[in-house]
Parts: structure tokens; sequence; C-alpha cells
């Protein structure tokens, strides 16, 4: 016989569920981690990157957002916490769920990063240092190029999920690991993340852009930043001439640097709305911005 | 007419096969001994086994006796075309699909599949390094031999209705892209349901848009189901509360059989017999070949979530009355890997 048909919170919606558009969000200046005015190559693979990494952490720890979410307002970058449809109908469950899907990373944040995280992250720094592949001709580079973006985007995945948010989520009190063990793992962390991924990821980004000067993209290989990632693939796979590109921006960026944007575009946002359960702290963390009860 | 079935168990030593009726099974033999096998299918009738294993995809045409290795590399899903035993579709990870029309004798990649733009291919992940996606769950719609829907776990659902020449992404309305399970109504061809790491959907209109469809369901991890025709098409669906992760926890799984008798519109938890929160994960299922009121479902642990020094295991709940009471035939020491039944 069947047991007791139980009401579900989730219940059967009449319509696909959408994420909300950019106007309907609530937009906060980027900072810490993040440049304020990215330059175009910045916002479209590095700042992407992070987000990804961030996005896909905070998800599959069941945190009660749908995507961290970047956009250029007048030049400066914002984000916004896209709200999760499944989450807000029943949060509950939602952070009953997060707190059972962190267990494995908050009982022992130490023994987690020891045993099953850290050679992954360090290993994206070996992957990103060999970068590009000396083999790979030009517009194998183009794909190869969603292959760096991914290393990155993993590597701030990986170092979110198993460090970052439970480091969060032990602050505010859920997990059992020692607090001097956790931070040693995040002072660990950082280094091979933030110092050392940073350093590898530029220098792959750097070999890109001679790559395209040899080629006759560009003049100088610091001029990639005005390229958004979509036309460095493109130079990559059909080559031409992207200085002029390059000239028109960066001029345009010196003439009108545009004023700093408000602290809020968009509605007011409650403090307390779901989807911002702890984003600062793990922003702030990212950033490397301890707490004072650290 | 038989009443004996053939029972197939894979686990990480091969596929233990089982010879029973509805309560009583023995072990026959096993087959690939020694191989991880990830999946099995035996088309009705056709007298050929396909399995996928670590080492590739294999196949027999006499019951299992001997094999061949007909697929080289590593495969992570397999699906038979119902309306020719002889077509096979391969997915692996990273994303790729193939198909042979011959029993494995020749493959074609139908390689649009891994072409898509990066916009689509951007969404292709997994959470486990190296953080590629794979094909999860190939559906072959009997009615359409055109028309298959591929689930990518993680990654949304695509769907060609050319037999493979191209693709159209068709997730819209799912939040979380982690696609456990596509299959149609057996009645309504426009109409095609979801199991996903996150929720239950179904869609009216060939995947283009998929709502949910979770009234009675307490629980947010759905692995398999069955579809069976009738008045209104009924659905059995296997779920856990959370994905692997949370398996930890002193209760396991907290797994669950639910069945719907109106498409997915409303549901309920069968009991009869089954635990209400089964501590081994059931992510398999098998309806009888023959008998569409009889259900199979494995459950298993998970090794990686067990306590240190704590053996996973696998076990096999039977019921004959269409979910209504069930009953453990069968329990291994080891997890169950996949579950097939067919005549014997």
């Amino acid at each position: 016989m069947s047991m007791e048909a139980r009401s579900s919170p989730h219940g059967t919606t009449s319509v696909a569920w959408r994420p909300p558009s950019d106007e309907e969000l609530t937009w906060f200046p980027a900072r810490g981690r993040l440049t304020t005015r990215p330059r175009p190559l910045e916002y479209t693979l590095t700042v992407q990157a992070f987000l990804y990494g961030v996005t896909h952490a905070l998800e599959s720890l069941r945190f009660p957002l749908y995507e961290l979410r970047a956009r250029l307002i007048d030049g400066q970058l914002y984000l916004a916490s896209v709200p999760s449809g499944m989450a807000e109908r029943d949060l509950e469950t939602r952070m009953r769920s997060m707190r059972d899907s962190t267990l494995r990373f908050s009982r022992n944040i130490g023994a987690a990063w020891r045993r099953e995280v850290r050679a992954e992250v360090a290993g994206y720094n070996d992957r990103m240092a060999a970068f590009p592949p000396t083999a790979a001709a030009l517009p194998e580079l183009a794909e190869e190029l969603f292959t760096l973006k991914r290393l990155r985007a993993n590597q701030w995945f990986a170092s979110v999920r198993a460090v970052i948010a439970p480091f969060a989520l032990l602050l505010e009190g859920i997990g059992e690991s020692a607090p001097e063990d956790a931070l040693a793992v995040f002072e660990d962390m950082r280094t091979l993340v933030i110092d050392q991924g940073t350093a590898a990821f530029d220098g792959a980004v750097q070999r890109v852009a001679e790559c395209l000067v040899q080629a006759g993209s560009l003049d100088q290989p610091e001029d990639v930043e005005w390229l958004e990632y979509e036309e460095v693939q493109e130079a990559l796979r059909s080559g031409g001439r992207y200085q002029a590109t390059v000239v028109d921006r960066r001029a345009k960026a010196e003439r009108d640097p545009g004023p700093p944007g408000p602290d809020r575009v968009g509605p007011l946002l409650p403090s307390d709305a779901p989807r911002m359960y702890l984003l600062r702290e793990v922003l702030d963390l990212i950033a490397g911005e301890l707490p004072a009860r650290a | 007419m038989t009443d004996r079935r053939r029972m197939y168990l894979g686990t990480e030593h091969g596929i233990l096969a089982l010879t029973g009726d509805q309560d009583r099974w023995e072990p026959e033999r096993t087959m690939l001994e020694g191989v991880q096998v990830y999946k099995m299918v035996a088309p009705a009738g056709s007298g050929i086994l396909y399995a996928h294993a670590k080492d590739g995809v294999h196949v027999s045409s006499d019951d299992g006796k001997s094999w061949d290795r007909v697929f080289p590399s590593d495969a992570f899903h397999i699906a038979v075309d119902p309306s020719n035993p002889q077509t096979l579709y391969v997915g692996t990870e990273p994303v790729h699909l193939y198909r042979t029309m011959d029993a494995g004798d020749s493959w074609e990649e139908l390689e649009s599949l891994a072409q898509q733009p990066e916009s689509i291919r951007d969404k292709w992940w997994f959470p486990v390094y190296p953080h590629d996606s794979h094909v999860k769950t190939i559906y072959v719609d009997p009615r359409s031999g055109g028309r298959v829907y591929v689930g990518l776990e993680h990654g949304g659902i695509l769907r060609t209705d050319d037999r493979g020449k191209s693709w159209e992404e068709v997730s819209d309305g799912i939040e979380y892209l982690d696609i456990h399970m596509v299959g149609g109504d057996p009645a309504q061809e426009n109409v095609v349901y979801a199991a996903t790491a996150r929720g239950f959907y179904r869609s009216d209109d060939y995947g283009h848009d998929w709502i949910l469809a979770e009234e009675g369901l307490d629980r947010d991890d759905f692995h398999a189901f069955a579809a069976q025709p009738g008045e209104r098409t009924s659905l059995f669906l296997t779920a856990t509360r959370g994905t692997p992760p949370a398996w930890v926890r002193p209760s396991g799984a907290e797994g669950a059989v639910f069945r719907s008798e109106d498409s997915g519109l409303t549901w309920q938890q069968l009991g009869g017999g089954l635990p209400e929160k089964l501590r081994r994960a059931p992510e398999f299922l098998a309806v009888d070949p023959r008998d569409e009121a009889r259900l199979y479902v494995s459950a298993s642990d998970h090794q990686e979530r067990l306590p240190e020094g704590v053996q996973a295991g696998g076990e096999v709940w039977v019921t004959a009355d269409r979910g209504t009471t069930w009953s453990q035939v069968y329990e291994v020491e080891q997890p169950v890997r996949i579950l097939c039944v067919g005549l014997a």
C-alpha cells in the first residue's frame, strides 16, 4: 500500500522557471579580488572564470542562490546574486541540504583539503604554467583558451567549495573543524590559488598575447588586455589586425574613466535575502579579509 | 510461457546473473568477471546483451556465455534503439556520442553533438575532478528513431530530430542542469520526463520547456524512473534526500520509491514493505520484460560515503503489483551498479 501522500513545498509549477534578467536584480560594486574597472579581457575571461568557479562551488554545496552574475555599469564592475527558484520555494529544506552537503568539508576542513583537494588545486598551477601547449597551432589555441578559462574556474571551484565556503560556515558556527587548522588551510589555499594561481594564469595569458604579437594581430603583448575573450579567440582562429580596436578602447578609457558608481543598482534587497546567505563573507574571505572573529 | 527471469546485477567485479521468479533468486554465474560494469541492456527478444564497462562496451549474443569488446574506449552510458536492437548509442566523458547500427561491428561519431558552440559547452561540467561532463542518459523515442534525447551530468538536455545530424539544447526551466535520466511518455510523443539531482520535471513540448512535477515528492535527488501506459501514464521513480555528499549522515541516502498515476502531476511514496527511508540509495529501476506490474529496484551503498571499515553492499527489491507491496529478494556484499532483467 502507499504511504500517505505528502504535500510538497516544491509542488508542480505551471510555467517553466527562468532566471531573472539583469534589470530585476540588485547589483553591488565588486571589490577585493576583482578590479573595480576591469579591462575587456579581464572582464570577459578572468572575472568570468572566477564567477564560474564561485557559482558552481556554492551551487554544489546547495547555498540558496542560482548564480553569481557580473555586469559592467559605466565601466564599473558590479555583482549580483541571482535567486534560486527552488531554494526560495522551500528554504528550510535547502538549508538542511546545505548543511548535509557541506559536512564532508566542514567536519574537518584540514583533512578534506589535504586528502582530496590540495593536489588538484596545485595541479592547476602546473597546467597553467605549461600553457599553451607548445605543439598547438594558433587556431587550436582558440579552443585551448577555453581550457585555460576552465582550469582557473575549476581552481576557484575546488578551493571555494572545500575551504572558503566551509570556513565561512565555520565562522557562523556550522561545522566541527578546529579553527586553527581551518585558518592554516585557508592560508595555504590563499598562497596556492590567489598568489601562485593568479601569477600562473596571468603568465599563461601573457604567452597567448605573445603569440598574437608574433602573428601580427597586436603590437605589444599588453595590448591583449583591450580585447574581449571572444575577440582573442577569433584572432587566434582567423588572424587579422586588432590594433585599431586596442587603440580606440584604450583612448576611450583614458579620456573618460567614468565617475564612481552608486553603492547599489536595482531594487533594495533585504540583508537577510536567502540569495545573499554568507555571500559577502565568502567574497571577503576570497579577498583575503579575515573577519575579526577568525 | 516461462515465468523464469534472469536478473543481472552489475558489480565492481563483473555481472552477477541470477535466475528466479518473484521471490526466490539464485546466483547462476558471473559474467565479465573482474570487469567493473556500469550499465547493461538486454533488448527483449533479441538474444543480444550489451554491457558497458570501464574498458569499453561488450556485446554477447549467447546469453552472456561469451563476450566481444566492440567499443574499445571508456563509455559512460549506452542505449538501444527500441526499434532495432542492432542499433546502440554510446555516450562518453568528455561528451561525445557514438552509434553502431550493426551491434558493434562499425561505429560512427555523431560529431555535431560535441561540436556545440562554446556558449552551450560552457554548461558542460562536473563537480568531481577532472570536472568533465558526461553523457548520463540517452532516450531513443521508439515512435521516431530519428528523435533522440541526450542528458548530460552536468550540462542539460539536447535533442535531435534527424538521427544526430543536428542538436538543439532543450533545458529551459531546469534550474540545476544535473540530468540523471530522460524518458518519454508511452502515450504522448510530446511529453518527456527528466529526473535530475534537484528536481523531477515534465515537458509537454518535446523538451522545449520543463516544469517541476513534484506534488507529493519529499525527496530532491531523483535517479531512475519508468513510465507505463494506461488510461493515464503511471510513473515509478526512485529518489534520495540530497546528493551523494549528503549520504554520509547516519541515515544514509534516505531513499524512497514513488508512484504517480497521473503522468507526474501527483505522487505517492510507496511502502508495503519498503522502508520509509532506505539507507542505501535506490539508483536503479527495471521493468519486467513481460509483466508490467512487476518492477525491480536496486539500492546500494557508496563505499566512500561509509564509515571506515564498513563494507558497501547492495540489495534488490521486487514488486509484482505495481508497487503496492515489495519484498527484498537479494542482498549482495558489493554495491550494485546496474540492474537489468530479462527472460531466462
